[in-house]
């Protein structure tokens, strides 16, 4: 292997490690767990949902709702099972946003024309139908600016798609769109505390994705959203 | 009725447009003085780095800004499009260097739409807002809020 391939290899290997880094920063978390640690006085008959260690409730039980969890602010789009479709940013980082909140999806557009003193994160403006949309590097939002994943960041991009969201104000650029799939309430690691990085809803476990909270998300730039709120 | 006589008479604003990079700009045409082609700029010691330098303008001395510097792009070797747009703005008479000049446009009221205002960016607030064109958008400018009151009073002692 020549001196340029094992460092090719070497910045492939990062690249996979700081991944992981992120995402199990995601799961690991403070949050309220969707368990039952102990029988429910409503809990119906099923004596092996008791557990010792933490687990997902099965369905048959979901009307069951432990205190604790009524007070996690699931989204509205989550109080029953949903559609989620996943993206591909910054060449390795999938993200999902619930299609309750999708509004469109376009193929990278030339038109997009950028304004001076913004963040970097904020790639222009967007003319669709009538009004201009804000296309918003997602990569660069949510990806802290210390993160060594953010070096794949830097140069030329080459985006594909823009997901419109919400009312159509904003579209997210991203590489790649995934699968759109189904997901439980309780598949999904919610975020009680959501002081930090309020976009993130939660992390769906089995996809190892991060979960978009699309309104939370449009209202912290309509807001101006702090500095340390973003990637930046 | 001629547009000079809509714009008397009505909410039509006349802007004066510049290209900087591949995206074209609007100022207000009732704050632009005069166009001049490209010309020796003197640079001035210990000036803030979106300060080019000073220019003799019929013996009066007139301070440049380097727009580009101030909008954040890439630096750009003068050619033989580049202009020196003279402006008032905050009671002082100063240069900003563009890329070109082209047209005077005239809009209405309706055609400006409100500046993206996405996250909040000081830097952002001299958008004035846009106005979506044939031949793409167009970024109005403020140039009153092109520099903060103190960068404007530095401006001045230069």
């Amino acid at each position: 292997m020549s001196v340029s391939e094992k460092q090719a290899l070497s910045e492939v290997v990062q690249h996979e490690l700081a991944l992981k880094v992120y995402i199990n920063a995601l799961l690991d978390e403070e949050v309220a767990e969707p368990v039952v640690a102990e029988r429910l006085p409503d809990m119906k008959a099923i004596e092996t949902a008791v557990v010792e260690t933490p687990a997902v409730v099965p369905a048959v039980t979901q009307a069951v709702v432990p205190e604790a969890l009524e007070s996690v602010p699931y989204p509205v789009w989550a109080e029953s099972k949903f559609e989620a479709l996943m993206f591909k940013v910054g060449g390795f980082l999938t993200l999902a946003t619930p299609l309750a909140t999708l509004n469109t999806i376009l193929t990278w557009s030339d038109k997009i024309t950028p304004m001076p003193g913004h963040a970097e994160w904020f790639l222009g403006l967007l003319p669709m139908r009538e009004r201009q949309v804000k296309v918003i590097d997602i990569a660069k939002f949510v990806i802290p600016r210390g993160h060594v994943s953010r070096r794949s960041l830097q140069g030329p991009r080459r985006f594909k798609h823009i997901i419109i969201v919400g009312c159509g104000e904003y579209g997210l650029a991203c590489d790649d769109l995934g699968e759109v799939f189904g997901v439980e309430r309780d598949k999904v690691r919610w975020r009680g505390d959501r002081s930090q990085r309020p976009w993130l809803a939660g992390t769906v476990v089995e996809q190892m994705c991060a979960l978009l909270d699309v309104d939370v998300f449009a209202e912290m730039l309509k807001e101006g959203c702090p500095v340390d709120e973003t990637g930046e | 009725m001629s547009q000079a006589e809509q714009v008397e008479n009505s909410t039509i604003t006349q802007w004066v447009t510049f290209r900087l990079e591949d995206e074209r700009y609007g100022i207000n045409v009732m704050q632009v003085q005069e166009v001049l082609r490209m010309t020796e700029i003197a640079p001035v010691p210990g000036a803030p780095d979106y300060v080019l330098g000073i220019i003799n303008l019929r013996g009066n001395v007139v301070t440049v800004m380097d727009t580009r510097k101030r909008f954040a792009l890439p630096q750009h070797e003068p050619d033989e499009a580049t202009r020196i747009v003279i402006i008032e703005a905050e009671d002082q008479v100063v240069g900003i260097l563009v890329d070109s000049v082209a047209e005077v446009v005239y809009l209405d009221q309706p055609d400006i739409e409100s500046p993206p205002n996405v996250g909040n960016e000081e830097s952002s607030r001299y958008i004035q807002g846009v106005a979506n064109r044939d031949d793409g958008l167009l970024i109005l400018v403020d140039l009153n809020k092109l520099l903060t009151d103190e960068e404007w009073r530095e401006f001045s002692s230069l």
